[in-house]
C-alpha cells in the first residue's frame, strides 16, 4: 500500500538520507517519497523551568504493514538504539517501552509494533538551566523496520525547548503520551515471579497479590515477551495454567538454549478478563524471575492437570480406573489372593449368604481404605515436594520387607501351619465372627498391596492423570480403582445365581488353598530379590532371618494357639506369635536402600546376562542429551527390579539375536533409567512424558528435530528393531515449526510390573 | 463348574453377561483412545543441525548454471553463507568501513586459503531477495564480494537442510565433512557498522581454528538478521 505522507510540526522528524531502501521485488514498485517509518521526537512541555522534567518521547509511525522492534526484537530484528545528545547538565531517563505485540512469521516470530509508538522517555532540567536559553535535545536513532523485507537507518531527531520561570505542558501531547503509559508495564507491588528451566521447557510462575486473577480462572490471554534470546522459542505457543494463588506458563525452549540463565526478565501480560466486544483490561507487568530448580518450583504449583481438567477428564479417568481396576483382578498378583476369597465367599454364601455379604463389603472397605490411604500419603508425598510414581511403595526397601512377611504369613496361613480361625469351628458360630470380618477387611487391604505395582493396562494414564491432578482428582481415580478390584467380588456374593458358577465346597478347597501357598511363597521370594537388589545381600538376610523368626511364631501359634490347646499355653502362643511378628517387621524395617550412587544398570544379573553383552549405561539427562548430540540414535529404558513386565521386555525384546545386531549395527546408545529405588531424576524424565510407572522405553531418532518414539508397553523384539530403522532413517531436517514430541499413553494389553 | 445339561435361561444370562462386558470393553477403549488424545501434547523441538555431527549433503546450483555438491568438496572446508542483497544486516557487513568491507574481506581471506565459500540466495520467486542470475552476479560484483560461488536456492532445498533462518547467517563443514559451526557472523546482532568493529566473530574465530587444527570455541549461535524468504 503506497501512501504519501505529510510531514507535520515544526518539530518535524528530520529523516536523515540514512535510509537505504531495500531492493524491491520486481512486482512492487515504491515511490521514492514513501518512507517505511516516520520518527519524531516529541515534547509534552511548551516552556520548562529549571530543575524541572521535560517528558519526551520517540514516536515511531511504520507504514502499513510495516513494524519496528520493542527492547528485545526476538528471531528477527533487532531494537531501536537511542542515544541522546544533551546541553551540560541534562540527563535523560532510560526509555519505557510500552508492551510489544508477537509477530509471527512461522517458524520465527519477534516482538514488536505494528502500530504508532511513543517510547516515552523524561530529560531532566538542571537548576542551573539560564531562563530564557533554549534546551536542545537530540535523539541518534538506528531504527530497523520490516514487512517482507527489512530497512535500516540511522536518524536523529530534535526539539528544542524554552527554558522559561514555569513548565507550561502542551495537553495534547500530553494526553497522548498519558494514552501510551497506561501501555507500559509496571513494577506491581505484591507479586513475585519464579522460573525454572530444563532441556525442553521453560516454566514461568507468577503469585499475584490476593484477587489479582479472579477465582484462578485462566485469563482468555497471556503472553511473555522475554528480553533475552536464547532462552525460549519465541514462535512456541505458552502454554498457561492457573490456580487460585498463581499461574503457571509453559514455554518451549530456545534450539540455542545455552547453559541456564541465572535470571530471567521481560513483561508479562495479562488479559484479566475477557469483556464482550473484546477491549479486555490488561496487566503488564515487569518480570524478574529467579532461575531455581524444576523441583523446587513445581513443589509450589498445585499438580498439572493433564490436559483439560475439566469434568470430562475426571470423568475418563474414572472410567479407566473402573476398568483398571476390573482388570486388575486378573494379575497374577491378585488372582492367588482373590480366587481364595472368591472361594471363601462361596463357601460362607453356601451356609450364609448374609454373611458372604458382610464379608464382601468388609473386603471392598478393606480395598478401598487402603486405596484412600494410598492417596493421602500420596497427596503427602507430593506436597512435600517429592516426586512419586505408581509403583512407589516398592521402591523403599523397608515396604518391601513389610509386604514380604505379610505375603509369608498369609502363604504360612494358606500352607495350614497356623489359622485364624480354631480348627472345627463351625462357620456360623459367633466366635468366629471377628476374626473372619478382620481377615476380610485385612484380605482387602493385602490385594490392595499386591496390586498396586501391577500397572494393569489403562491405569499408568488413569493414574498418572490422578498423581498429577488435585486432591479430589486422585480421589476419584483411586476410589473407581478400587470398585473395579472390588465389584467382581461383590457381583459373586450379592447374585446367587452367579454363585451358582462357582464350585461346590469341598474338600478339595483345602488341597487348593495349600497348593495356592506356593506361589505366594515365589512371591516372597522375588520381594527377597528386589529387597536384596535395593539394600544388599545383608538385607536379604536380614528378611530370610526375620521370615525364620516369623515363621517360629506363628508355627507355635498354630500347634498351641488352637482351641484345643489349654488356656495358659494357647495365650503364651499367642504372645509368642505377636512378638515374633513385631520383631520380624523391627528387623527388616531397618533395611535402608544403598548404592544410589553405584550405577547399577550394569549389572551381571540375570536380565543383563539374557541380554548378552549389551552395554547400558545409567541414564542422566545430561548423558541423553550429549548422546543426542553426538547424533546417536538413543533407546532409554525405564525399568525397575520390582516390575515383572520390564523384566519380561528386558528378556524377549532385548535379548533375541535380531535386536542385538541392529543394536550394534545401527551404534544404538543404551540407557537405563533405573526406578528400583526412588530417583528424582528418573521420576523426573517419566513424568516428562506424562508417565508415572515403568516399563517405559523410548527411541531417539538420529535426527535431533525428530520426536521421541515411544514404544508400547510388552514388547517384542520386532516392535525393538522396527523402532530401531524408524529412528536410523533420518528425516530430511527441514526447518519445521514444531514436530510433535509424542506424549502417548499408549494401552496395550500387557502384564504390568507384577509380583 | 458346568453341568452337562445347561438350562437355556442360563445360556442365555452368559450371553448377556458376555454382551455387556465386550460394550464396557468397547466403552472404555473408546473413552482411554479420547483421554489419550487429550493428553497428547506436541511440544516444539529445536530444529537444529548438530555441530559435531554430519553435515547434510547437498547438491546445488549456483548463477553460472554450475553444479556444486558437498561430496565434491572433500578433503576441502567449505563455508555456506546466507545471503540477501537487501537485507540491512547483510548490508552491514557489506558496507564499505573505511575502504574495507567485512565479509568481502573474510571471502578474499579464506578463498586464498583454499576455503570453498559458497554464498547461497535462498529467496523463492516473488519473494524479496530472488532475482535473476544475471542480476545476483551483478549485485555482487556491486558490493565487491568474492564468494567462490553464488548459489541460486530458489526452492529454498538448501536452506531448510541447514535450518537457515537469518540472513546473515553462517554453515562451517570441515574436509571430512562434518558440520563445525552454524550460526551468526559475530556477536553484535544491530544492523549497524559501528558494531563490527568490536564484535567477536564466529566465522572467523572458527575458520581459524579448524584451518590450523584447534578446536573450535563457539561452535553454535543464534543467528540474527532478517528472515530468509522461503
Amino acid at each position: 500500500m503506497i501512501r504519501n505522507r505529510i510531514l507535520l510540526a515544526a518539530l518535524a522528524a528530520a529523516i536523515l538520507p540514512g535510509w537505504a531502501t531495500a531492493q524491491s521485488p520486481p512486482s512492487l514498485v515504491r515511490a521514492a517519497s514513501d518512507r517505511p517509518v516516520e520518527v519524531e521526537l516529541r515534547s509534552a512541555a511548551r516552556t520548562v523551568a529549571p530543575g524541572d522534567t521535560i517528558l519526551v518521547a520517540i514516536r515511531l509511525r511504520p507504514n502499513a504493514g510495516w513494524h519496528t522492534y520493542w527492547r528485545h526484537a526476538g528471531d528477527v530484528g533487532s531494537a531501536p538504539e537511542v542515544t541522546w545528545r544533551l546541553p551540560d547538565g541534562f540527563t535523560a531517563a532510560p526509555l519505557r517501552w510500552p508492551t510489544p505485540e508477537r509477530i509471527e512469521s512461522p517458524p520465527l516470530a519477534s516482538y514488536g509494533y505494528e502500530r504508532e509508538v511513543h517510547l516515552l522517555g523524561a530529560v531532566h532540567v538542571p537548576a542551573s538551566a539560564r531562563v530564557g536559553s533554549i534546551a536542545n535535545v537530540v535523539a541518534a536513532l538506528s531504527v530497523v523496520v520490516c514487512e517482507l523485507e527489512c530497512v535500516a537507518g540511522d536518524v536523529e531527531v530534535a526539539l528544542a525547548v524554552p527554558v522559561a520561570a514555569r513548565t507550561i505542558a502542551d495537553e495534547t501531547v500530553a494526553r497522548a503520551f498519558a494514552a501510551e503509559a497506561a501501555h507500559v508495564p509496571a513494577r506491581r507491588d505484591g507479586w513475585t515471579f519464579s522460573a525454572a528451566v530444563d532441556s525442553t521447557n521453560v516454566m514461568l510462575h507468577a503469585y499475584p497479590p490476593a484477587g489479582a486473577i479472579a477465582g484462578g480462572r485462566t485469563p482468555p490471554r497471556v503472553e511473555f515477551f522475554i528480553d533475552s534470546t536464547g532462552v525460549i522459542d519465541h514462535a512456541a505457543q505458552p502454554r498457561v495454567r492457573t490456580w487460585p494463588a498463581g499461574l503457571e506458563m509453559q514455554i518451549g525452549r530456545s534450539a540455542y538454549a545455552a547453559g541456564t540463565p541465572s535470571r530471567i526478565t521481560g513483561v508479562l501480560a495479562i488479559d484479566t478478563a475477557a469483556s464482550p466486544g473484546g477491549g479486555a483490561p490488561r496487566m503488564m507487568l515487569e518480570v524478574d524471575a529467579p532461575v531455581v530448580a524444576m523441583a523446587q518450583l513445581a513443589a509450589v504449583a498445585p499438580p498439572a492437570p493433564g490436559a483439560g481438567a475439566g469434568w470430562v477428564a475426571l470423568a475418563t479417568a474414572g472410567l479407566l480406573a473402573l476398568l483398571g481396576g476390573t482388570m486388575l483382578n486378573l494379575m497374577p498378583c491378585v488372582l492367588p489372593v482373590l480366587s481364595i476369597k472368591a472361594l471363601g465367599i462361596a463357601e460362607a454364601a453356601a451356609h450364609d449368604a448374609r454373611t458372604a455379604r458382610r464379608h464382601v463389603l468388609l473386603f471392598g472397605a478393606g480395598v478401598l481404605v487402603s486405596m484412600w490411604a494410598l492417596v493421602g500419603v500420596l497427596l503427602a508425598l507430593r506436597a512435600a515436594g517429592s516426586e512419586v510414581g505408581w509403583g512407589y511403595q516398592l521402591q523403599n526397601p523397608a515396604v518391601v520387607g513389610a509386604l514380604a512377611l505379610v505375603i509369608f504369613a498369609a502363604a504360612l496361613n494358606m500352607a495350614g501351619v497356623f489359622d485364624l480361625m480354631p480348627v472345627g469351628g463351625s462357620l456360623s458360630a459367633a466366635a468366629t465372627r471377628a476374626p473372619k470380618d478382620v481377615e476380610a477387611f485385612l484380605g482387602g487391604v493385602l490385594v490392595t498391596a499386591l496390586a498396586t505395582p501391577c500397572s494393569a493396562p489403562f491405569l499408568a494414564a488413569a493414574v498418572a492423570y490422578a498423581v498429577t491432578a488435585g486432591a479430589a482428582a486422585s480421589f476419584v481415580v483411586f476410589t473407581a480403582l478400587g470398585l473395579g478390584l472390588v465389584w467382581p467380588l461383590a457381583m459373586v456374593a450379592a447374585v446367587p445365581r452367579l454363585r451358582a458358577w462357582l464350585p461346590k465346597p469341598g474338600a478339595w478347597m483345602v488341597t487348593l488353598r495349600q497348593v495356592l501357598a506356593f506361589p505366594l511363597f515365589a512371591t516372597v521370594v522375588w520381594l527377597a530379590w528386589v529387597l536384596g537388589r535395593q539394600a544388599g545381600v545383608g538385607a536379604m538376610v536380614v528378611l530370610l532371618a526375620a521370615c525364620t523368626l516369623l515363621a517360629f511364631g506363628l508355627w507355635a501359634l498354630g500347634r498351641f494357639g488352637t482351641l484345643a490347646a489349654p488356656a495358659g499355653g494357647r495365650r503364651f502362643a499367642q504372645l509368642l506369635a505377636f512378638a515374633s511378628a513385631a520383631g520380624a517387621l523391627a528387623l527388616v524395617s531397618g533395611a535402608r536402600a544403598q548404592g544410589a550412587s553405584v550405577p547399577r544398570a550394569v549389572q551381571a544379573g540375570s536380565a543383563a546376562s539374557a541380554e548378552g553383552a549389551l552395554a547400558w549405561r545409567p541414564y542422566s539427562a545430561a548423558l541423553l542429551e550429549a548422546q543426542r548430540d553426538s547424533g546417536r540414535i538413543v533407546l532409554l529404558d525405564f525399568t525397575a527390579d520390582w516390575c515383572l513386565t520390564c523384566k519380561v521386555n528386558e528378556r524377549v525384546a532385548f535379548g533375541t539375536e535380531a535386536v542385538r545386531t541392529a543394536i550394534r549395527d545401527r551404534d544404538v546408545v543404551l540407557l537405563r533409567a533405573d526406578w528400583t529405588t526412588r530417583d528424582p531424576a528418573v521420576t523426573r524424565a517419566l513424568a516428562a512424558f506424562g508417565r508415572t510407572s515403568v516399563p517405559f522405553v523410548v527411541v531417539y531418532p538420529r535426527a535431533r528435530d525428530a520426536a521421541p518414539i515411544v514404544m508400547p508397553t510388552l514388547l517384542t523384539s520386532g516392535m525393538v528393531t522396527g523402532a530401531l530403522d524408524r529412528a536410523a532413517a533420518s528425516p530430511s531436517p527441514a526447518l519445521r515449526q514444531t514436530a510433535p514430541a509424542s506424549k502417548r499413553i499408549q494401552p496395550s494389553l500387557t502384564l504390568g510390573g507384577t509380583p | 463348574m458346568t453341568e452337562t445339561t445347561t438350562p437355556p435361561r442360563r445360556s442365555r444370562k452368559r450371553r448377556i453377561i458376555a454382551a455387556v462386558a465386550v460394550a464396557v470393553l468397547l466403552l472404555g477403549g473408546i473413552a482411554a483412545r479420547r483421554f489419550i488424545a487429550a493428553h497428547e501434547d506436541p511440544a516444539s523441538l529445536p530444529d537444529l543441525l548438530t555441530v559435531g555431527g554430519p553435515a547434510p549433503a547437498f547438491t546445488a546450483t549456483d548463477t553460472r548454471g554450475q553444479s556444486h555438491s558437498l561430496a565434491g568438496y572433500a578433503g576441502k572446508w567449505v563455508v555456506l553463507e546466507w545471503f540477501n542483497h537487501g537485507c540491512p544486516y547483510t548490508k552491514k557487513h557489506y558496507a564499505l568501513v573505511n575502504g574495507v568491507g567485512n565479509s568481502q574481506a573474510m571471502q578474499q581471506e579464506y578463498t586464498m586459503k583454499g576455503v570453498v565459500w559458497l554464498a547461497v540466495v535462498s529467496s523463492g520467486p516473488g519473494r524479496q531477495g530472488y532475482t535473476s542470475a544475471e542480476k545476483a552476479e551483478e549485485q555482487a560484483r556491486d558490493k565487491g564480494a568474492a564468494p567462490t560461488a553464488i548459489i541460486r536456492d530458489t526452492a529454498g532445498v538448501l536452506g531448510r537442510q541447514y535450518g537457515a533462518r537469518n540472513t546473515p547467517q553462517y554453515a562451517i563443514i570441515d574436509p571430512q565433512g562434518v558440520l563445525r559451526y552454524a550460526g551468526a557472523i559475530d556477536n553484535r546482532p544491530s544492523p549497524s557498522t559501528k558494531d563490527i568493529a568490536g564484535a567477536t566473530n564466529y566465522v572467523r574465530a572458527a575458520l581459524d581454528a579448524g584451518l590450523a587444527g584447534r578446536p573450535i570455541a563457539v561452535a553454535q549461535t543464534q543467528p540474527y538478521g532478517c528472515e530468509v524468504k522461503y
